[in-house]
């Protein structure tokens, strides 16, 4: 996390509070953001700071927002997760990543589709649909992340409905996370 | 007749019902449970070919092809390949669809053939070892 962030301009988003039952249930990726987040060794009893890199996400241009995670005891996994790492980290991600757009957009997930090796998650915002990508890290290289970044937006962008759409990248061990919206390749705006 | 009584409402609350089906389908497969993500396969699947039969009566071409390419995928994951087949058959002629959907479910088609095939000559060599 850079040192950019202004300790007093910090955003803090309880988690107990950033989820949805419906359309789509993503109270399901709980567990496994706490458990990822507690693993952290900044974390200061039930939270953690982050710095998130908001890119194109309501106004043109790029913005740092100073983010406090919080969550409370219950929400803490009694016993370790039985599911594969890779898993905990991309579930955790997705969990992050709602919790920002529920914070800095008008955007709802809406629902969920098979690609046969991935998801299409679908997002409904101002009356229209777009789609979204999210990748989670545990490594602490900047590059890897930045790389990540464009890598999910090249996916994004080639999506059989030709949809714009966010794209955001967290690094755990970074404590950092990057946001960005993308029209669609061949709109106007883009 | 559920064809006349379908109406948007209805269709996302569908939706919704079968997005949380492969959430909880694909955290049981990291959970190493594939037993129990495959009965979720198969309740999504009947789902999304009912949204997409909804659009494609809308007129929402790119959308129906989305929800029968799922279909086809959820078929394929809980074991039913013949309807799995079926279905990409049917984006694999399609021409009016996004070009993606049509190419994958003409690979994916190619691929389950050849498994369908594998897997019945597999059942050959049993038999014939048991005799």
């Amino acid at each position: 996390m850079s040192d950019t962030a202004e300790k007093s301009d910090v955003t803090e988003i309880p988690l107990d509070e950033a989820f949805q039952y419906r359309p789509v249930n993503t109270v399901i990726h709980e567990p496994y953001v706490i458990a990822r987040l507690m693993e952290h060794p900044a974390r200061v009893e039930n939270s953690l700071d982050y710095e998130v890199i908001l890119q194109d996400v309501g106004t043109p241009g790029t913005r740092s927002l100073a983010v406090r995670w919080t969550w409370t005891d219950k929400m803490i996994p009694p016993t370790p997760l039985a599911a594969q790492r890779e898993y905990i980290t991309e579930s955790a991600a997705y969990a992050l990543a709602f919790a920002v757009i529920a914070q800095c957009t008008q955007a709802e997930l809406v629902q969920v589709a098979e690609r046969n090796d991935r998801f299409d998650y679908i997002l409904s915002e101002n009356g229209g649909l777009c789609g979204m990508e999210i990748s989670g890290s545990l490594t602490d290289d900047r590059q890897v992340l930045r790389d990540r970044h464009g890598q999910k937006i090249r996916q994004l962008l080639e999506n059989p409905m030709r949809w714009g759409g966010y794209v955001a990248v967290v690094g755990f061990a970074r404590r950092e996370m990057i946001l960005s919206y993308h029209h669609a390749k061949g709109d106007k705006q883009s | 007749m559920r064809n006349a009584e379908e109406t948007e409402a209805l269709i996302l609350e569908l939706q919704g019902q079968k997005s949380n089906l492969l959430l909880e389908a694909k955290m049981l497969l990291a959970m190493d449970n594939p037993d129990e993500a495959v009965e979720r396969y198969a309740l999504a699947a009947p789902m999304e070919e009912r949204i997409a039969r909804f659009r494609t009566r809308n007129g929402e071409k790119d959308l129906a092809a989305l929800h029968r390419f799922s279909a086809a995928v959820c078929y394929m994951k809980s074991g039913n390949l013949r309807h799995a087949v079926k279905l990409f058959d049917t984006l694999g002629r399609q021409r009016d669809i996004p070009g993606k959907y049509q190419t994958d479910a003409l690979l994916l088609a190619a691929r389950l053939r050849q498994q369908q095939r594998e897997t019945l000559q597999g059942f050959g060599q049993s038999v014939q070892s048991v005799a």
